[in-house]
């Protein structure tokens, strides 16, 4: 099957420093893939370059047949992508469903029917478990609820790939357990595809399919949790050498 | 140095569950974990830059809990905090006699033991700090953390981003430190080399202490293994 991502040889530097340095990623189509390394690795850097928050300096992203290094963050949305932020941004002033429904009228598939946009956002909140706080304004929300609302929000663009920021973080073990079942409730009711820059580390090797490990700029590992957690490279990356 | 309950957070995000720790006198005793476990909220905990929701930090049979940080250092306990946070732009002399703000008495003793754990700073004494390398600023950052004489060193990922080669000359350092009566914790990612010196260990996972015990327990249990890499 042709992968429905392919990262090739991209390259950010941001003045002298080199965040990544050629980083070649190929992700097929309904996988979940974790993506870890320490801490500055460039993960959050790598995420903004497939959305568009920053340019390339060098290299191709390509989604689904598409350039995506091309185009602009809204029509990288519009072409199949969405994406929640480590540090959530719902937007301010609004109720929960107010956030909701602007995703489901500005993304992918632009509907400007506000009545059916908002029953079509009441589903989603629905599928997310917030439909009881959707005309609560989203200042007052826990971090639990906020996080869900940020899938909600992305989920609301109709995206084909999905990119996950560090969604489990500050999360409780049971709260981390819920969530990773929506995860994969949320792959097989919309055939998304996932890819999840996460911390914490149980959790990521439990949910994914595959699981790469970016260092140094490079993404030095790719392949099953299992194989990777073998990986004597990875495990320099993380623990020191021996 | 004794910690109950620990709980921390920043604004909703909760980072540390109820932590509870002990460092013995004269021991070298290590946090260790995986990035974002938590490690660095808890250091800045226990020195006092931040304040705990709940829970308690004793030291030397003090409730400290809420002293500002100097009084923290006046009564022996010192942070040679995460990416060192020299004084960059001085000396590094100067750097040093700004550590020993709070013993100043003690000034001159402790150049002098300074410099004989790391004879390369008095060498290079005159320099500025900003143009030595990583390695030698971390060296001034352990050596200013001494010049207060503290009786309790806390060391925030001391070995960040070092080359190997100086790595394992500062492990040996931290050992020297030790033998000469201070009592030492240490916060690192690193395991392997930490290791090598450690006398008691935590492993820090998710905000909480996962496993504990001596050095030896430590490095055998496949535990530590998951906490890092979750397999």
């Amino acid at each position: 099957m042709a992968p429905i991502l392919r990262v090739e040889g991209v390259k950010k530097r941001f003045g002298g420093n080199v965040v990544l340095d050629g980083v070649d990623l190929e992700v097929e189509k309904g996988e979940i893939r974790g993506l870890i390394g320490p801490n500055g690795a460039g993960k959050t850097t790598l995420f903004n370059l497939i959305s568009g928050i920053y340019s390339i300096d060098d290299g191709k992203i390509i989604f689904d047949g598409k350039r995506l290094d091309k185009m602009k963050q809204h029509e990288i949305c519009r072409a199949g992508v969405a994406r929640t932020f480590q540090i959530a941004k719902p937007i301010l002033g609004m109720t929960v469903l107010q956030n909701v429904i602007s995703g489901r009228i500005f993304g992918a598939r632009q509907i400007f029917n506000v009545e059916k946009a908002t029953r079509e956002a009441m589903d989603i909140l629905k599928f997310v478990g917030l439909e009881g706080k959707a005309s609560v304004p989203v200042e007052s929300l826990a971090i639990g609820d906020i996080r869900r609302l940020e899938i909600a929000r992305a989920i609301a663009c109709e995206p084909k790939l999905i990119l996950l920021d560090e969604v489990l973080a500050g999360l409780s073990v049971q709260e981390i357990e819920v969530a990773l079942k929506f995860i994969e409730e949320m792959r097989e009711k919309f055939g998304v595809t996932v890819i999840m820059v996460e911390h914490v580390m149980r959790a990521v090797m439990g949910i994914s399919d595959r699981v790469s490990v970016l260092h140094n700029g490079k993404i030095i590992c790719t392949g099953k949790p299992k194989e990777v957690a073998c990986n004597k490279q990875v495990i320099e990356s993380y623990m020191g050498r021996e | 140095m004794k910690v109950e309950n620990l709980e921390y957070s920043y604004g909703k995000i909760k980072v540390l569950r109820g932590v509870s720790l002990e460092v013995k006198k004269g021991s070298i005793t290590a946090i260790l974990g995986p990035n974002g476990a938590g490690k660095s909220t808890l250091v800045n905990n226990i020195a006092g830059l931040l304040t705990p929701e709940s829970g308690d930090v004793y030291f030397n049979g003090k409730r400290i809990t809420h002293l500002p940080p100097e009084e923290r250092v006046r009564m022996g306990m010192v942070l040679v905090p995460e990416r060192r946070r020299l004084f960059e732009h001085l000396t590094v002399l100067d750097n040093l006699k700004a550590g020993a703000y709070l013993n100043r008495g003690g000034l001159n003793d402790a150049l002098k033991q300074v410099f004989s754990l790391f004879p390369i700073l008095e060498e290079r004494k005159n320099q500025v700090v900003s143009t030595m390398s990583g390695g030698q600023q971390q060296m001034v950052a352990v050596a200013r953390g001494l010049m207060a004489n503290p009786s309790l060193l806390i060391m925030d990922e001391p070995l960040l981003g070092l080359q190997p080669t100086i790595v394992s000359e500062l492990v040996k350092n931290f050992k020297k430190i030790s033998e000469m009566g201070k009592t030492i914790l240490l916060v690192e990612q690193n395991f392997y080399q930490v290791a090598k010196i450690m006398d008691y260990a935590y492993i820090i996972e998710h905000g909480q202490i996962v496993l504990s015990g001596s050095a030896q327990k430590v490095k055998s249990n496949p535990k530590v293994k998951k906490a890092y890499l979750g397999i």
